[in-house]
C-alpha cells in the first residue's frame, strides 16, 4: 500500500506532448481509473510512473519517496500491459515465479507464494501449461497473478480487459474488483470505456491532449463537469452543449424531456425543439433535433426513458424542458464551467 | 452436362477452364515447386548420386572408364593416418569455431540491437568479413600471417612479447601457419573473423523481433540486464541462434578455401580438413575415385548435424 504523487509532469517525444504537466495524487489502497480518449497520454504516463519512461521536466513520488531518476525495479511497482506481455517460453508457474526471482525473494518462499497467488485467480490446474495454451481471460489473470504475487506498492493495469469479449470483460471486472479490495493494493487503472471508469473507479482521472481535466468521483465528474471536454466526453450521449449570450449552457440529455413529462414543481427552462430524428434503442428512445434560436449545426439530444410513452413525431416542432438544478454554464472561450448566468 | 453448373454461360467456358488450372492448389502447387526440384535434382541430386558411383570405382581423371571396385576405396582411405586427423580437424573446427561464434556474435548482436547514432554504418561494416569472398578474404589473411612479414609479429616485438628473454621465446617470428598448434588456432580465428558476422545479424534480427513489451516487462518486473539476457532474450532467440549454429557448422564443415589457401592441410597434414583432402586427392592428384569416397564421409557428419540441431530448435521453439 503505497501513495504515489505526479507532481507537475511533462513527458515529450520530439515535438509531440504525450503528457503536458498533469499533477495528480493517488490515496493509500485507493482504485483510481485514468479515463481519456486514445492517444491522450494515458500509457505514457503508466510507463512513466513504472520508470520506463523519463519524464521531460517533473517529478513521481511513491510513498512520498522521490523515484524521479530511479530504473523499474527500484520502484516496486507492477505493471499489467495491454498486451499482457507474458513470458511465451515461460510455463504459467514461471511466469508467476519471476518477479520473485528478479527481486530476489528467498526461493523458499516462491511456491506458496505463487500458489497462492494461482489459487485467488483460479489458476491451480493452469500452472504446468504455456501462454499459448490458454484463453484470453485465462492469460488476463496470470498477468494479474504475476503482477500481484510480489505483493508491489502500486499495481498499473494498461487496459487490462480491452481484448475480452464483453461477457468476459464483465466478470474480469468483477473479480478484478473484489481482489483489489481485498489486497488493497493502490491501483492505477487505465481504459477508455467509461461504463468501465464509472463502474470501477473510486475517483477517476480524466485525461484529454496529455492533460488532467479532471479528479473526481465518478459522481462528481459526470454532474459537475469541470469543462466541456468532460461534460461531453462522458455520458452517452454526452452533454448538450448550446451557445448563448457569450456563454455555453449544457443540459444532459436524460434531463432533456418533454415539458409534459416534466414534474410541475419543479423550477424549469424551456425551449422550442425541432426534432429531426427519433432513434429506439430498447430501454431508451433518442430524439435529435435542433433548439429554437441555436445554431442550426448544433444538434442537440434528448433520452427518453421507455417509461415516458409520450409520442414524438420527426418534424414535430415541440416544447422539451430542463429542470433548473441540471444546466450547467461553461466559459465560450475556455471551456470552463462558471458560475450560473442569468437565462 | 453435369459440370454445367449455374452460372455457367456457355461462351465463357474456355476462361473458365484456364481460371479452375489456375485455382487448382494441387496444379499450382506442382507447377511452382518444379523449378526448385529440378534445380535441387540437377544440382545437389546428380553430384551426389556422381560421387557415390565414383567411391566405388577406379575412375580416374586420365581414364573415365568406370570399373566397380567395391570399397576398395574407403578402406585404401581409411587406412591413411590423414583420414582420422582430417575427420577429427572437420570436426573440431566446425565446434570450436561455432562455439566463438555463438559467443561473439551474441554479443555483438546484443550492440547492434541497441539504438544508437550510426548503427547502419557499424551493421555495414560488421558484414564486411562475410561479404567479401572467402578466397580473397583467406588471401588477406596468408598475408596477415606470413611467416616473415607478418603484423603480428611487429605488434608483438613492439609489445616485447616475442624475441629473446619474452614470453613467447627467443625467436623473432611466430611462424602461425609453420606450427602445429597455431596453424589449428589460425584456421579457426579466421572462421570465426568470417562466419560472426552472419551469425550476428541472424542474432540481432531475432532480438529486435522480441515484443518490446516482454522487455519492458522483464525490467519492470525487477529484471536486470543479466536475468533479461539469459531468462527472456537468449530462450528466445533460441530457436534462431540454433539456425545461425546450423549455418556456422555446415559453412565450416564444407568449406576448403580457407584451409586450401592458408596451409594446404600443413605442415604436414595437421590441419588437413576433408573437403580440401578430397580436393587434393581427387582433383590435383587425379584420383576421382578416392577423392569421392573422401568427400562421401562428409555426408553422414553434416546430415549429423543437421538432424540434431533442427531437432533441437523444435524441441525449442516457442510460439
Ligand atoms: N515512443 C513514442 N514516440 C513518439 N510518440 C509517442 C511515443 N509513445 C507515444 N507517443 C505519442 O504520445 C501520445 C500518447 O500516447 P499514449 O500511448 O500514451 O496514448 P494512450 O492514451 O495510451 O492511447 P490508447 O488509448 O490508444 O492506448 C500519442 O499521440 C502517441 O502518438
Ligand atoms: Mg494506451
Amino acid at each position: 500500500m503505497a501513495t504515489v504523487d505526479i507532481n507537475n509532469v511533462t513527458k515529450h517525444f520530439d515535438d509531440v506532448r504525450a503528457i503536458d504537466g498533469v499533477t495528480l495524487s493517488v490515496q493509500e489502497g485507493e482504485f483510481l481509473v485514468l479515463l481519456g480518449p486514445s492517444g491522450c497520454g494515458k500509457t505514457t504516463l503508466m510507463r512513466t510512473i513504472a520508470g520506463l519512461e523519463h519524464p521531460t521536466s517533473g517529478e513521481i513520488l511513491i510513498d512520498g519517496r522521490n523515484v524521479t531518476g530511479l530504473p523499474p525495479r527500484a520502484r516496486d511497482v507492477a505493471m499489467v500491459f495491454q498486451s499482457y506481455a507474458l513470458y511465451p517460453h515461460k510455463t504459467v508457474f514461471n511466469n508467476i515465479v519471476f518477479p520473485l526471482k528478479a527481486q530476489g525473494i528467498p526461493k523458499e518462499e516462491w511456491d506458496t507464494r505463487v500458489r497462492e497467488a494461482a489459487q485467488v485467480l483460479g489458476l491451480e490446474k493452469l500452472l504446468d501449461r504455456r501462454p499459448r495454451q490458454l484463453s484470453g481471460g485465462e492469460r488476463q489473470r496470470v498477468a494479474l497473478a504475476r503482477a500481484m504475487v510480489r505483493d508491489p506498492k502500486v499495481m498499473l493495469l494498461d487496459e487490462p480487459l480491452s481484448n475480452l469479449d464483453a461477457k468476459l470483460r464483465a466478470s474480469a471486472r468483477d473479480e478484478l474488483q473484489t481482489f483489489q479490495r481485498r489486497l488493497g493494493t493502490t491501483t492505477i487503472f487505465v481504459t477508455h470505456d467509461q461504463v468501465e471508469a464509472m463502474g470501477m473507479g473510486d475517483r477517476i482521472a480524466v485525461m484529454s491532449g496529455g492533460k488532467l481535466r479532471q479528479l473526481g468521483t465518478p459522481h462528481e465528474v459526470y454532474t459537475e463537469s469541470a469543462d466541456t471536454f468532460v461534460a461531453t466526453f462522458l455520458g452517452s450521449p454526452g452533454m448538450n452543449l448550446i451557445p448563448r449570450n457569450g456563454y455555453l449552457l449544457g443540459f444532459r440529455p436524460e434531463n432533456f424531456l418533454p415539458r409534459e413529462a416534466m414534474p410541475s414543481q419543479s423550477q424549469i427552462e424551456t425551449f422550442r425543439f425541432d426534432v429531426k430524428r427519433v432513434e429506439y434503442l430498447g430501454a431508451d428512445r433518442l430524439i435529435y433535433g435542433i433548439v429554437d434560436h441555436a445554431p442550426d449545426d448544433v444538434i442537440s439530444i434528448a433520452r427518453l426513458p421507455s417509461a415516458v410513452t409520450f409520442p414524438i413525431e420527426v418534424h414535430e416542432n415541440h416544447e422539451f424542458a430542463v429542470a433548473h438544478e441540471h444546466l450547467r454554464y461553461f466559459d465560450a472561450d475556455t471551456g470552463l464551467r462558471i458560475s450560473p448566468q442569468p437565462l | 452436362m453435369s459440370d454445367s453448373t449455374i452460372g455457367t454461360i456457355p461462351g465463357q467456358e474456355k476462361p473458365r477452364r484456364l481460371l479452375s488450372l489456375a485455382d487448382s492448389e494441387r496444379f499450382l502447387g506442382s507447377a511452382f515447386l518444379l523449378p526448385a526440384v529440378i534445380y535441387i535434382i540437377a544440382l545437389v541430386g546428380v553430384p551426389f548420386v556422381a560421387a557415390i558411383g565414383f567411391s566405388v570405382s577406379d575412375v580416374t581423371v586420365g581414364s573415365t572408364a568406370f570399373d566397380f571396385r567395391g570399397f576398395q576405396n574407403f578402406e585404401a582411405i581409411l587406412k591413411t593416418p590423414q583420414f582420422l586427423r582430417a575427420l577429427s580437424n572437420s570436426i573440431l573446427f566446425a565446434v570450436v569455431t561455432q562455439v566463438f561464434v555463438i559467443i561473439g556474435a551474441n554479443l555483438i548482436a546484443q550492440v547492434l540491437a541497441m539504438d544508437f547514432r550510426g548503427k547502419w554504418i557499424a551493421r555495414f561494416f560488421i558484414m564486411m568479413p562475410w561479404a567479401t569472398p572467402v578466397a580473397l578474404g583467406a588471401i588477406a589473411w596468408l598475408w596477415l600471417l606470413d611467416s616473415k612479414f607478418s603484423p603480428f609479429d611487429w605488434v608483438l616485438q613492439r609489445m616485447h612479447l616475442l624475441g629473446p628473454h619474452t614470453l613467447f621465446g627467443p625467436r623473432l617470428h611466430m611462424v602461425f601457419l609453420g606450427r602445429e598448434q597455431l596453424a589449428m588456432a589460425s584456421i579457426i580465428v579466421v572462421n570465426v573473423w568470417r562466419l560472426t558476422p552472419l551469425a550476428s545479424v541472424i542474432l540481432m534480427a531475432g532480438l529486435t523481433s522480441i515484443s518490446h513489451d516482454i522487455l519492458d516487462q522483464a525490467n519492470v518486473d525487477g529484471s536486470g540486464f543479466w536475468r533479461t539476457l539469459f531468462e527472456i532474450k537468449l530462450p528466445l532467440i533460441m530457436p534462431i541462434m540454433s539456425i545461425a549454429l546450423l549455418f556456422g557448422m555446415i559453412f565450416t564443415l564444407s568449406d576448403m578455401a580457407i584451409v586450401y589457401v592458408l596451409t594446404r592441410g600443413g605442415p604436414v597434414y595437421y590441419t588437413q580438413v576433408l573437403p580440401v583432402w578430397a580436393y587434393m586427392k581427387g582433383i590435383e592428384g587425379g584420383a576421382l575415385g578416392e577423392g569421392a569416397a573422401v568427400a562421401i564421409f562428409l555426408f553422414p557428419v553434416l546430415l549429423a548435424v543437421v538432424i540434431f540441431v533442427l531437432r533441437a530448435s523444435r524441441r525449442m521453439e516457442v510460439t
